[in-house]
C-alpha cells in the first residue's frame, strides 16, 4: 500500500498548532480492547508523527461510502487518536491541510483494509517533503504472563535513537520514521531512556502483563527526546492459548476463564462501548458539519 | 505481384492501426484480434504489435527483458534502448527487468522454468504457435509467491469492489458493477475512483472489453470510461474538473494517460493506468 500524494500541494506545509478534537489519552480509552473485539469489526488509530508537518485534518472513509465516518480536525504532531472500532473492509484515510474544505482533495491519502479483530495505527510519518501515510498492524496478543513492546521512531531533529530499559536494547540507532517488531517484555516499572546525537529523555514506562505497548519517540520542545508511551492493547492474557487474535468474539475452544472474570470484562466491555458510542456520536456530528 | 505486395503490406498495417485505435488499456481486444489475424501475418508482424502495445502500455520505467530481434522492435516503437534488457543465447536465467517477453527463442531458452519460475503471468499476448508472443512479468521471489500475491489482490479487488457498489456517489452501469465484484477491476482505478467520489459524485461508464484471452486470470482491467453525474440537485462535476484530480495524482495513482472521447452523446474521460498492476495496493500494510 502506499500512499497518495497530490503533486500540487506536495510541499504545501501546515501550520502547527494542537487544537486536536482528540488528545492522546493513554489507557481504557485508547487501547484496542482485544478482548472486546467482534467478529466482522477491527480497530484503527489515526496519528501525526512528522515533526516538521503542521497541524492536519483527518478524514476516515469507508469504500462504500462518500461521506466521512470519522473527522480528525487540527491534528497536530505526536497527536495519536484513542482506537476507532469499525466494520471490516476497506477504508480510505485521507489528510487535509487543517482548516481545509472537506470536498476538496486530499493533499495526501492511503487506503488500508481493515480485517475483523485486527488494528492497525495509520501515521502520517516523515519529513513534511517525504511524508506518507503508513499502516502499521498493531498486535493484540502476548504469550501468557508477558508484555510486547515497539518503538516508532519520530524524532526528526535526532534522526538516529537508541531506547534502553533496565540494560536492555529495545532499538539501536533506529533511524527516524522507522518502527521496530514487537518484541516479548517482561511486565513491571520501567525507566526507560532514549538518546541520540547528544540528547536524551526518560520515562517510567509500567507494563502490565498480558499488555502490549507502542512506545513513541518525539521531538520535544527545546532540543530534548521524549517518550510517549502507548498501551495497544489491554488484557489479552484472557485469550485462549495459541487462538486467533479475535479476542474473546474468538471460536476457539478452550475452557472459559472463572465467571468474575466474565463479569468484570462485561463490565468493562459496557463501559467502553458507552464511552466509544458518546464519543462517536461526537465525531459523527462534527463529520456531518464538516460537509 | 503487386497484389501480394498490397496483401502483406495489408496484413502488416492493418492490425496495428486497429489496435492503436482501441482503448489501449484493453490487451484482450488486442490479443483477441492478433490471435485471429496472427495466422496471416508473419513473425515481425507480430513482433512489432507486441512492441507498440508494450511502448504503450507498460510502465515507463519498468525494464523489458527481451532477445535481440524483440530489442530491436521495442526500440523502434518508442522504448528507450536504457529500459531493454537483451537476452543474449546462453544465458542461464532472464532475471533482471520487470517485464519478460516470450518469444519462441526466450520460449526455447529457458522451457519450463519461464512460466514455472520467472515469470508465471501473461498480460498480454500476441500472434499464435511459433509467433505467439507473450508479455510476462517477472516475479523477483519466484513464481509460487508472486501468483499468491495476484490471488490475495484478486480476493482484496473483489472485496473492494463489492463495498464500492454501495458508494451512493458512483453509479456504474450493469456491466461495470459486475467486474468490480469480481474483483476484475485494477487497485489503482478502485483507489482513484472511490477517492474521487469524496468530492464529486461519479458515472462508470465501462472498464473496457473484458479480461485479455492471453492473459492469466486475475490480471485485471486498467482502463475505465468516467462523467460527472449529478449530485444533489448540483451540476456533474466537468470532465476538465475530474481530469485535473486525476492529473494531481502521483505514482502509482497517476493514470498512464487520460483522454477525453465520445460515447453516443456523452463525453466521456478515458482513465488509463500502465502494466503491470501493483499487487498488494489494497493491503493492510504501508
Amino acid at each position: 500500500m502506499r500512499s497518495r500524494l497530490m503533486a500540487r500541494r506536495a510541499v504545501a506545509p501546515f501550520l502547527a498548532s494542537l487544537l486536536g478534537l482528540f488528545t492522546l489519552i493513554s489507557g481504557v480509552m485508547a487501547t484496542a480492547p482485544a478482548a472486546s473485539a467482534s467478529s466482522g469489526a477491527g480497530w484503527i488509530r489515526l496519528a501525526h508523527l512528522s515533526p516538521n508537518t503542521p497541524a492536519v485534518d483527518v478524514y476516515l472513509y469507508s469504500f462504500g461510502d462518500s461521506h466521512a465516518m470519522i473527522v480528525l480536525h487540527h491534528v497536530s504532531y505526536g497527536t495519536v487518536s484513542p482506537y476507532e472500532k469499525v466494520a471490516a473492509g476497506q477504508y480510505t484515510v485521507a489528510m487535509r491541510g487543517a482548516g481545509a474544505k472537506a470536498s476538496s482533495p486530499p493533499v495526501l491519502s492511503t487506503s488500508v483494509r481493515i480485517a475483523s479483530g485486527a488494528a492497525y495505527t495509520v501515521a502520517g510519518m516523515g519529513p513534511a517533503k517525504g511524508l506518507r501515510l503508513q499502516v502499521l498492524q498493531d498486535e493484540l496478543t502476548t504469550p501468557p504472563g508477558k508484555s510486547r513492546v515497539r518503538v516508532i521512531q519520530a524524532s526528526l531533529k535526532h534522526n538516529k535513537v537508541t531506547i534502553m530499559a533496565s540494560g536492555q536494547t529495545l532499538a539501536k540507532n533506529l533511524p527516524f520514521a522507522h518502527v521496530t517488531d514487537y518484541v516479548t517484555a517482561k511486565p513491571g516499572t520501567f525507566r526507560v531512556h532514549v538518546e541520540g546525537m547528544g540528547a536524551m529523555g526518560a520515562e517510567d514506562v509500567t507494563l502490565a502483563a498480558g499488555s502490549i505497548y507502542t512506545l513513541v519517540v518525539l521531538d520535544s520542545t527545546g532540543n530534548g527526546l521524549e517518550i510517549d508511551p502507548l498501551e495497544d492493547a489491554a488484557g489479552s492474557t484472557v485469550m485462549p492459548t495459541g487462538g486467533a487474535a479475535t479476542g474473546l468474539g474468538g471460536t476457539a475452544s478452550t475452557p472459559a476463564p472463572s465467571p468474575a472474570l466474565w463479569v468484570s470484562l462485561v463490565a468493562a466491555g459496557a463501559l467502553i462501548a458507552s464511552a466509544g458510542a458518546f464519543r462517536m456520536r461526537r465525531v459523527r456530528s462534527i463529520a456531518r458539519h464538516a460537509r | 505481384m503487386l497484389l501480394l505486395a498490397v496483401i502483406v503490406i495489408g496484413a502488416v498495417v492493418i492490425p496495428i492501426v486497429l489496435s492503436q485505435g482501441r482503448p489501449s488499456g484493453q490487451p484482450g481486444s488486442r490479443g483477441n484480434s492478433q490471435a485471429s489475424s496472427a495466422g496471416t501475418v508473419g513473425a515481425a508482424a507480430v513482433r512489432r504489435q507486441a512492441a507498440v502495445w508494450i511502448a504503450r502500455q507498460i510502465s515507463g520505467d519498468a525494464v523489458v527483458a527481451c532477445d535481440p530481434a524483440m530489442c530491436g522492435a521495442l526500440q523502434t516503437a518508442g522504448v528507450p534502448a536504457g529500459r531493454l534488457l537483451i537476452l543474449r543465447p546462453g544465458q542461464s536465467d532472464p532475471l533482471g527487468s520487470d517485464i519478460l517477453v516470450a518469444t519462441v527463442a526466450v520460449r526455447s531458452q529457458f522451457g519450463n522454468r519461464l512460466a514455472g519460475v520467472y515469470a508465471p503471468v501473461v498480460v498480454a499476448a500476441f500472434g499464435t504457435g511459433t509467433t505467439r508472443i507473450d508479455v510476462r512479468v517477472e516475479a523477483p521471489d519466484g513464481a509460487a509467491d508472486y501468483l499468491a500475491a495476484l490471488a490475495a489482490d484478486v480476493a482484496a479487488r473483489k472485496a473492494a469492489g463489492a463495498q464500492i457498489v454501495h458508494n451512493a456517489a458512483i453509479e456504474a452501469s450493469p456491466t461495470a458493477r459486475r467486474q468490480l465484484v469480481a474483483g476484475q477491476v485494477d487497485s489503482r482505478l478502485l483507489e482513484t475512483l472511490v477517492t474521487l467520489s469524496h468530492a464529486y459524485r461519479i458515472d462508470i461508464i465501462s472498464f473496457g472489453a473484458g479480461p485479455a484471452s492471453g492473459a492469466t486470470p486475475g490480471v485485471p482491467l486498467r482502463y475505465a470510461e468516467i462523467t460527472g453525474a449529478t449530485r444533489g440537485g448540483h451540476r456533474p462535476a466537468s470532465l476538465h474538473t475530474l481530469r485535473a484530480f486525476l492529473s494531481a495524482q502521483r505514482t502509482p495513482y497517476r493514470p498512464l494517460r487520460v483522454t477525453t472521447g465520445r460515447i453516443g452523446s456523452r463525453s466521456v474521460l478515458r482513465v488509463e493506468y500502465p502494466a503491470p498492476s501493483p499487487l498488494g495496493l489494497l493491503g493492510s500494510h504501508g
